[in-house]
């Protein structure tokens, strides 16, 4: 923490008018910087030897409509040598919304700054590629300013179509299908493209892969221009699993919008419950007890080996190797039937909860994750053994895809395809949160930064998850698993049928929600995908104000471009395969 | 003046003010279950216990009053642990029933019991059981057990509505609310109760196990069942009202609301209602097409118009209408139709005089507040307790105060009571006596008793007669001018939600409102087509015989639209956006909230795709537009505007009056 403190000092040295404001709240550091400094606060804190922050975490936007100025533009910097973040907080007025971009810095600010030009309207001169990135191009209005509609538009069934006028859709698509293709009487013809810098040249086939395809992870559009079989320039396009999980977030209550989290990066669920959590509770200064704790570290890691099985399986699926995906699968179905056991959900459990956990755990459950340490570690031995030497994959996977440390570090990667390249950074070593360290595992990190050294990442992960299980079974102490605050947890059930107060109290917390003090706060987890973060403002009030998701596969999709340089289309499925996308955290 | 602080805020109030207003002014809040500023203080409940420096022991800041230099704090550890130790013991006989309780979402109990009270219960004996739930009245239900005995109810029906009709009975853990008197709990304000118990244990029978108040959406609204005009919240959910709350806007309503406003809502809902225009064919209807059903009318009124003449085509409004729809109604008949026949009804009498006391031009402008200031209030054939009910309540309150009542008229009413002689039969001259053995003592004529006081209302029953109307006006003229301090102040008991506004749109093209006298001439040999709109014509069979075409706009089917060659269906109060001029000449807003089942339209609506009809194009696409249109030709209504009026109504000379008094 004392970075970031010396962090702010030094920027008042530098640039002394730049600081209007700095703050620390439990521990994370904010500093309200003025638009004009921005670049050179970011370089400063980037270049500078002892300051070092060579990470851009996240970056958002946020609606205070009332205020003057109404908008402010959230960075979230991280130094990747001891996980030490900083806040800066940058103003934009509506008068004048643009906001000098900080892609020259931080390449993966790209699509972020598009993020908060879809969502607020705020315009980045200089951006490279200032479009849309969520919503299709043409709509009209900006999603996530407080003046925008929830349910804005009119959803037409039979009963209604007549009487829905098409001028109360706030937006219309200015008479195109998408931004690409154009219907013609004669066909298609294709306009934008050279603005993508995709060439048309000739000699190049410009070919669309997604948003249906099996093999893309889910909903996720790859134009690719192709010279010969080689491909010459890749560009994603996302935004096709946008539901508005962060405009929805502003209008439930805290324990009504966690539900909403386990659904963002759907594999790994209880990472979103527990980093969710994390951050309400540090608003609540809410203390969790020990035994919750490390019972939703267990739960975590659960989650970790069904998401690694479920990613190593697919991929395994996609380059050919179909048994491996059923083997994962089947393993993957005990895990399953633990969280069903746990809670009735197979995956959206939303087991994690503000306070603790939603119940006490089963009698059997302890004996049942027994059964996991005990078949697991042979089964991963199996897959390894169905893979890691055999000449096809290694064909397939080794020296495909490169992505060289800086490249990944600059364009935001993280989890295994960080750590892929080299860059040995886990949150759970660098920022331990619910008392990761109390125990004992190992972080693996590649060399080669290619397809197979993810992979090998990700088996060696389930490894240590286990490790991590047995370790959390074995020291797991006696106690309660919810907080011991009224307001906020709910009461237990026996005590509804005597307890007037507890009945209230329940009543009140189920319907209405609990007020959360004033504040914002910004909580990562490692997950499977890697920095999954939370940033969260409360105004006061029992629902949040911004409920800000940091998706890891947001980031990590932005490097496809370095590494599907120069290979073949089989090539990026590799690629694909080995970031693991889920688009629920990209598209939210 | 006083000045104090509370929570360290400084404050300067009133001299008399309670700790918990002047804590109120500063937007602190201090809870609270018994207290409520427009009942006496009871101080029974202890909820509102606060600090104040010097005292030794916490005071309850309803029953006492700010003083100079006095510091109050409300958030201390003593103050906490009173109020966590009070909340405790309401809640230990306090029944667990949140889940299948009305007021659950709504419940100051809930509420204070989350922001102030324990979260945990330390209370495991039997809690005190009642038989429950009981129907005090066909609309309240009480559950015993959920009563915390604040006692609003009753201090309500005793010094409100003065209809003394529950109490409490038993003493200690064993007492409850019970009805006092076999005739049973009938006042026609009993509603109010519902709104000020601070728990589930009055709640409205129509309304029970309906919704969630979350599930509601509350939008403003006006009565529409009588003159008051009282303001109302409708709670909707999903096109439904729900129930209707009492909006203060004190000067109207005095923040009541009479059982027939809040409980007559439920046709607005109800089946039977018509929802696409009908055209006759043989013994019954078919639907048909709003186009088809106008050219239809427009076809019988030109048949008619051809061989009768422009006088034979009549149109009859009911004073439900709103005034933009009945402008349009009367700008039809006149502008287009030609015709002279065109009026309103009032209370189903067809004859139509245009009753403003033409003269009151000159008085003090008439507003309800007046009744709140007067020292003497003069009710001449009128009978509020019937016709508009909350008017009631602000006399007995003058007379609790120490006005003195004075009636004329031919029956017992309710307000005979309280009146400070006995009634003079109507039709006796204003300067007789009245009988001494009535309340005794007065041996004074009435109207000496108008000319001898300060501040006098004067109200009329709009049953009265137009020439003993005249006499009144300039007798008062009289007394008016040569009042050296004080007033006089005119106002007619309007029945309907509009019958004002029904008046003041009815005029003849570049009539002077006080001048003339509108009759319409329904006698059967001359009107030979009719246009009736939201009224039902008593004895219609009869008069049908005479009539070569009928046309009805209504809500429901009735023996009217049995006979009627058209039939359009109407919209209810809470379907169009419009305005209500009340008793007072108080324009109010409507506000367009739910949607008409079916293809209703409004009246203004109506009129004008008649009038496009016979060629008469018309520029109004909302009721704002017949509004602009009103107060460029009306000149009372010169000043009145939507924006103008926003929420709270605004006078016809554009004023908005506001409550005079901070209760």
């Amino acid at each position: 923490m004392k970075r970031s403190e010396t962090a702010v000092q030094r920027i008042r040295d530098v640039f002394p008018d730049a600081v209007d404001d700095a703050s620390a709240f439990h521990g994370d550091v904010s500093v309200t910087i003025r638009k004009d400094r921005l670049s050179g606060v970011v370089r400063l804190l980037k270049e500078e030897p002892d300051l070092g922050f060579d990470y851009l975490s996240d970056l958002a936007g946020v609606d205070y409509l009332g205020k003057e100025p109404r908008f402010e533009v959230v960075c979230h910097l991280t130094s990747t040598k001891d996980g030490t973040v900083i806040r800066l907080k940058i103003p934009v007025t509506s008068a004048d919304p643009t906001l000098q971009t900080i892609t020259p810095e931080y390449p993966s600010a790209n699509w972020y700054e598009r993020e908060v030009y879809d969502m607020f309207g705020i315009t980045f001169p200089g951006h490279p590629d200032m479009r849309r990135i969520l919503m299709p191009e043409g709509w009209r209005g900006h999603p996530l300013r407080k003046d925008y509609p929830l349910g804005g538009e009119a959803v037409t069934f039979t009963s209604n179509k007549d009487s829905i006028e098409e001028q109360s859709l706030p937006f219309i698509l200015e008479g195109k299908r998408d931004g690409y293709l154009e219907l013609t009487p004669d066909g298609f013809t294709l306009s934008n493209l050279e603005r993508l810098g995709l060439s048309g040249a000739e000699g190049r086939i410009i070919l669309n892969m997604g948003p249906q395809h099996p093999s893309t992870h889910g909903l996720l559009r790859l134009l690719i221009e192709l010279n010969g079989e080689r491909i010459s320039r890749i560009i994603p396009e996302i935004g096709y699993l946008h539901t508005g999980i962060e405009k929805s977030g502003e209008h439930l209550s805290y324990p009504q919008a966690l539900t909403l989290t386990d659904r963002a990066d759907y594999l790994s669920n209880l990472f979103n419950n527990m980093a969710y959590c994390l951050a309400v509770e540090r608003l609540l200064d809410l203390e969790i007890p020990l035994r919750a704790q490390y019972i939703r570290v267990l739960l975590c890691e659960l989650n970790r080996l069904a998401s690694h099985l479920l990613a190593t399986g697919v991929m395994a699926h996609e380059l050919g190797a179909t048994s491996v995906l059923l083997y994962c699968f089947r393993e993957r179905e005990i895990i399953m039937d633990i969280f069903e056991m746990l809670s009735g959900v197979r995956m959206m459990t939303s087991y994690i909860t503000i306070g603790g956990l939603r119940d006490e755990l089963p009698e059997a459950f302890i004996g049942k994750v027994g059964g996991v340490l005990k078949i697991f570690p042979e089964k991963i031995d199996e897959y390894e053994k169905l893979l890691t030497k055999n000449p096809i994959w290694l064909k397939r996977t080794k020296g495909i895809g490169y992505l060289s440390a800086s490249e990944a570090l600059g364009l935001g990667a993280s989890g295994p395809l960080l750590r892929g390249s080299g860059i040995k950074r886990d949150l759970r070593k660098q920022a331990p949160y619910s008392c990761y360290d109390h125990f004992d595992f190992d972080v693996p990190v590649g060399e080669n930064g290619d397809v197979f050294d993810r992979y090998i990442i990700r088996v060696e992960e389930m490894r240590q998850s286990l490790r991590i299980i047995r370790q959390v079974i074995d020291k797991l102490p006696e106690g309660p698993v919810k907080a011991d605050n009224r307001k906020v947890v709910l009461p237990p059930r026996d005590e509804l049928d005597k307890g007037m107060e507890a009945l209230i109290h329940h009543f009140l917390i189920a319907s209405r929600g609990f007020p959360v003090p004033r504040g914002e706060a910004y909580v990562a987890v490692e997950s499977p995908r890697g920095e999954l973060g939370y940033y969260i403002i409360s105004d006061g009030s029992e629902k949040p104000y911004r409920f800000r998701i940091r998706g890891p596969s947001f980031a990590n999709l932005m490097s496809i471009p370095a590494m599907a340089r120069d290979c073949y289309i089989a090539d990026v499925v590799a690629i694909i395969g080995s970031i693991d996308p889920v688009l629920g955290d990209v598209d939210r | 003046m006083v000045t104090l602080k509370i929570d360290d805020q400084e404050t300067t109030v009133a001299e008399g003010m309670p700790i918990i207003e002047a804590a109120r002014g500063l937007g602190i809040e201090i809870p609270h279950f018994c207290y409520h500023p427009k009942l006496s203080v009871s101080g029974s409940c202890k909820m509102c216990l606060v600090e104040v420096e010097g005292l030794a022991k916490l005071v309850t800041a309803c029953t006492t009053v700010v003083s100079r230099n006095m510091v109050v704090r409300t958030r201390s550890e003593k103050v906490k642990e009173a109020q966590r130790a009070v909340l405790a013991m309401l809640l230990m006989n306090h029944p667990l029933d949140c889940p299948v309780c009305d007021k659950g979402g709504e419940c100051p109990l809930q509420d204070y019991t989350y922001r102030y009270g324990p979260g945990k219960s330390e209370f495991s004996d039997e809690k005190w059981h009642f038989k429950k739930p009981v129907d005090l009245s066909p609309l309240i239900v009480l559950d015993r057990e959920r009563c915390i005995l604040c006692t609003r109810c009753v201090r309500f029906q005793e010094e409100v509505a003065v209809h003394p009709e529950i109490e409490v009975t038993e003493r200690g853990r064993g007492s409850f609310i019970e009805v006092a008197r076999p005739e049973g709990f009938t006042s026609n304000f009993s509603g109010n109760t519902i709104e000020l118990c601070p728990v589930g244990a009055l709640t409205s029978r129509p309304f029970r196990f309906k919704a969630r108040p979350w599930e509601l959406t509350r939008s403003p609204s006006v009565c529409p069942r009588c003159g008051c005009g009282c303001n109302i919240w409708l709670d909707v959910r999903e096109d439904k009202i729900m129930r209707v709350l009492a909006r203060e806007n004190s000067p109207v309503d005095g923040g009541w609301l009479c059982d027939r406003g809040r409980f007559g809502y439920r046709f607005v809902n109800h089946a039977s209602r018509l929802k696409t225009p009908l055209i006759r064919k043989g013994e019954g209807f078919i639907p048909c097409t709003w186009e088809e059903a106008i050219s239809r009318v427009i076809g019988g009124f030109k048949k008619v118009r051809e061989v009768y003449g422009s006088e034979s085509i009549g149109g009859l409004a009911s004073p439900k209408l709103t005034n933009e729809e009945l402008y349009l109604f009367q700008k039809f008949f006149q502008e287009v139709a030609g015709t002279n026949s065109s009026g309103y009804t009032l209370n189903g009498d067809l004859m139509i005089e245009s009753l403003r006391p033409a003269a009151c031009s000159g008085l003090r402008r008439f507003s309800f507040q007046d009744i709140d200031e007067a020292d003497s209030i003069f009710l001449i054939d009128g009978d509020p307790s019937k016709d508009l009910p909350i008017l009631d309540l602000r006399i007995k309150k003058a007379v609790k105060r120490g006005a003195r009542l004075f009636i004329a008229g031919s029956e017992e009413i309710e307000l005979s009571g309280f009146a400070s002689a006995s009634p003079i039969p109507v039709g006796t001259e204003l300067n007789s006596v009245p009988e001494k053995g009535g309340k005794g003592g007065f041996d004074r004529g009435f109207s000496d008793e108008i000319r001898d006081s300060k501040r006098s209302v004067i109200l009329l029953g709009c049953k009265i007669d137009p020439s003993a109307v005249e006499s009144l006006c300039t007798l008062l003229k009289e007394f008016h001018s040569n009042r050296e301090e004080g007033w006089i102040s005119l106002g007619v008991l309007m029945p309907e939600a509009n019958t004002q506004g029904a008046q003041d749109m009815l005029l003849k093209k570049g009539t002077d409102l006080f001048s003339d006298i509108q009759k319409i001439n329904l006698s059967p040999f001359l009107t030979k087509c009719l246009f009736v709109a939201r009224q039902e014509i008593p004895d219609i069979a009869n008069l049908r015989n005479h009539l070569d075409f009928l046309a009805v706009y209504d809500i429901f089917p009735s023996e009217t639209t049995r006979v009627a060659d058209v039939v359009f269906p109407a919209v209810a109060f809470s379907e169009l956006d419009g305005t209500y001029t009340n008793s007072e000449r108080r324009v109010q807003r409507l506000f367009k909230t739910t949607r008409s089942p079916g293809d209703a339209k409004p009246l203004w609506e109506v009129m004008t795709l008649m009038a496009k009809a016979t060629g008469t194009d018309w520029d109004f696409h909302s009721s704002q537009d017949v509004m602009r249109e009103i107060s460029e030709k009306i000149p009372m209504y010169r000043y009145i505007s939507y924006e103008g009026i926003g929420m709270k109504g605004s006078y016809a000379d554009g004023t908005v009056a506001g409550p005079r008094y901070y209760r």
